[in-house]
């Protein structure tokens, strides 16, 4: 089963994570959240040091996610509002 | 098929006016089954860091889930407590040292609901929504804020 192929994450990153790599990039081909950490750290090394939580279609995550075809993931900082 | 969500969209752009905050109060003078109103109110306060002060705030957030947060908070918050009404406002963008950033508006038949259920909505909203604030200090260099 070829499923995967051409699946289309789109990924969103908020502030200093944002501004050390990008506010958003499409990842291609990744079954699940752990792959699509390794490949945002391939392309931005950076991030590979910084903290953040994920959250899959507006849902945070606490273990590793399988996705399917165009789910959002969110890349999100510690939370400092107010 | 998704349904069509009209969740309370708790932002706004830059600083909370006084005016406003007057006018909200203004606006509940006809409810009259309130008794007690509780309204917590958030302050761009000016820290000194490494001998660089803090001139604003500039606030960014993930818009679509912190909507969808806040209305899970809301209705959390109203089935916790006897609550009559409840409003929040937060700032995006750029807010100015000394303007108000957060605006939480509780109000109840009796005093003790309305302050604690408005306690309880600030520590939600900074722990729970997705908002960030950078610190932007009078040299145009900046920091990201952390809660406390």
């Amino acid at each position: 089963m070829n499923i995967i192929d051409g699946m289309k994450t789109k990924v969103l990153l908020f502030g200093q994570l944002a501004e050390a790599a990008a506010p958003e990039m499409e990842i291609f081909d990744v079954r699940d959240t752990d792959q699509l950490v390794q490949e945002i750290n391939k392309r931005f090394p950076v991030l590979s040091s910084m903290h953040y939580r994920i959250a899959v279609n507006k849902n945070l995550i606490t273990e590793n996610t399988t996705l399917t075809n165009a789910t959002t993931v969110a890349l999100l900082p510690a939370f400092s509002g107010g | 098929m998704n349904e069509v969500k009209k969740y309370k969209n708790p932002f706004l752009r830059g600083a909370i006016a006084a005016s406003f905050i007057a006018e909200k109060i203004q606006g509940h003078q006809t409810k009259t089954d309130i008794g007690a109103h509780s309204i917590f109110l958030g302050q761009v306060r000016a820290d000194v860091i490494n001998g660089k002060k803090v001139a604003a705030i500039e606030y960014s957030a993930y818009e679509e889930m912190a909507i969808e947060k806040m209305h899970a908070i809301r209705e959390e918050t109203f089935s916790k407590y006897a609550l009559t009404c409840m409003h929040v406002w937060h700032s995006l963008g750029n807010v100015q040292a000394g303007e108000i950033c957060l605006f939480v508006f509780t109000s109840a038949p009796h005093r003790k609901v309305a302050t604690d259920a408005c306690s309880e909505l600030v520590e939600r909203i900074k722990a729970e929504l997705p908002v960030w604030g950078k610190e932007l200090f009078e040299d145009e260099t900046h920091q990201w804020k952390t809660n406390q």
